[in-house]
């Protein structure tokens, strides 16, 4: 068989790429019946409609200030096991030498509407989204907990490393692991995986 | 028990979580800074309103538009998302070294992109947003802007959309996009290709 040399590869391999022109390449992902093309228009649309009922002062007042509370008088309840004077006041937990106000990117809330969204454009069953959303939701919540204890205890013992461990480590870490979730849950919860 | 190949997949996002984060702690003033100076420049060629004097002022970012000068309040908010989106990058499977590159280099150029539109909407919206205060200080804005509340409230809620959850999609999605289009010629379905 006759050897190419690397030019002659090189050029073969132009001449297949550029025989589809690219208009034809993207054609199929133009079309809402492609699942990909759907899951993300989707996904974005629920995005959207979601953060603007976040933004409603009725959902601000009786859901995200109330579920905001609730973390700040669960962590507090949880740094006072852990043996620290502290205690929690609406959104603020202040004590033993520190105070920090959880505030609207520190409820998860958001995280838990991109978790959502995800799931629910996600071709699969309702019952295997309900149980998905459900889990996601818990383990969202959960894992804030866990950051905004952890974060705490970073302000108290080590307060000049608390901006950056809240601004680069807390929240990339965390967008990562809810990633994470969405694909374990796409991987065991989803029988038929379409996309 | 966990698919195989979201453990290894979690396993090298951390590793190269890591690095990067070590990395970035040496090198996120000077990237900081080029963004400002660089959103700043593009201003006055792009306009409508032409920002000008980008200086650091003891560790404050400042600009000046008409007679005024304004400080930036906060830019590792947004900066952060390639802490983020490398390390989902370089941790895919089945991509080769050369590609990895090239996939960071354009992840990178995306996300530049996406925090500089980002920055610009921070410097409207801080000249739209408080209008009414820097008038009544003296600041000659009336001359050079058509303010309307409307305008104001569009302004506030682009950068809230933005800073909140947009910033997350934006990382997200260029490493979907990204590893997607450089596994196309892989025959599985397009969820598995990302880890």
């Amino acid at each position: 068989m006759e050897k190419k040399t690397r030019a002659e590869r090189r050029r073969e391999k132009l001449k297949r790429v550029t025989a589809v022109p690219f208009s034809q390449k993207i054609k199929p992902f133009l079309s809402f019946s492609h699942p990909v093309t759907r899951f993300c228009l989707l996904f974005l649309g629920l995005l959207v409609v979601f953060y603007v009922l976040l933004t409603l002062d009725l959902i601000k007042n009786y859901f995200s200030t109330p579920v905001t509370s609730l973390i700040a008088y669960q962590g507090a309840f949880i740094l006072k096991v852990l043996g620290l004077q502290v205690y929690a006041s609406g959104i603020t937990i202040s004590g033993a030498g520190f105070s920090v106000k959880i505030l609207g990117n520190c409820n998860a809330i958001l995280e838990t509407v991109l978790f959502l969204s995800a799931v629910m454009a996600f071709p699969a069953t309702i019952k295997e989204k309900v149980i998905g959303g459900s889990l996601g939701t818990i383990f969202i919540y959960l894992l804030n907990l866990l950051r905004v204890v952890i974060l705490y205890l970073i302000g108290v013992y080590a307060p000049q490393h608390f901006e950056e461990s809240h601004i680069y480590i807390s929240q990339s870490i965390f967008i990562f692991l809810v990633a994470v979730f969405w694909l374990c849950w796409i991987d065991k919860g989803v029988k038929e995986v379409a996309v | 028990m966990l698919s195989n190949d979201i453990v290894r997949f979690s396993c090298r996002f951390f590793f190269c979580y890591l690095t990067a984060l070590a990395v970035w702690f040496f090198i996120h003033s000077y990237y900081e800074t080029f963004l400002f100076f660089f959103t700043i420049e593009v201003s006055q060629i792009i306009g409508p309103l032409h920002f000008t004097s980008p200086e650091i002022i003891n560790g404050e970012y400042t600009y000046r538009l008409a007679n005024g000068i304004f400080r930036l309040s906060s830019v590792e908010s947004i900066t952060f998302t390639i802490l983020i989106t490398i390390p989902l990058l370089l941790a895919a499977s089945g991509i080769s070294r050369v590609n990895k590159i090239k996939m960071t280099v354009l992840g990178v150029f995306f996300l530049f992109l996406f925090q500089f539109l980002f920055m610009l909407i921070v410097f409207y919206k801080e000249i739209y947003h408080n209008y009414p205060v820097y008038v009544q200080k003296g600041i000659r804005l009336d001359q050079i802007i058509n303010y309307t509340p409307v305008k104001s409230w569009i302004f506030l809620q682009l950068n809230d959309s933005f800073n909140t959850i947009f910033k997350f999609v934006a990382a997200l999605g260029i490493w979907m996009g990204l590893v997607s289009y450089y596994k196309r010629g892989d025959r599985q379905v397009w969820i598995r290709k990302l880890f």
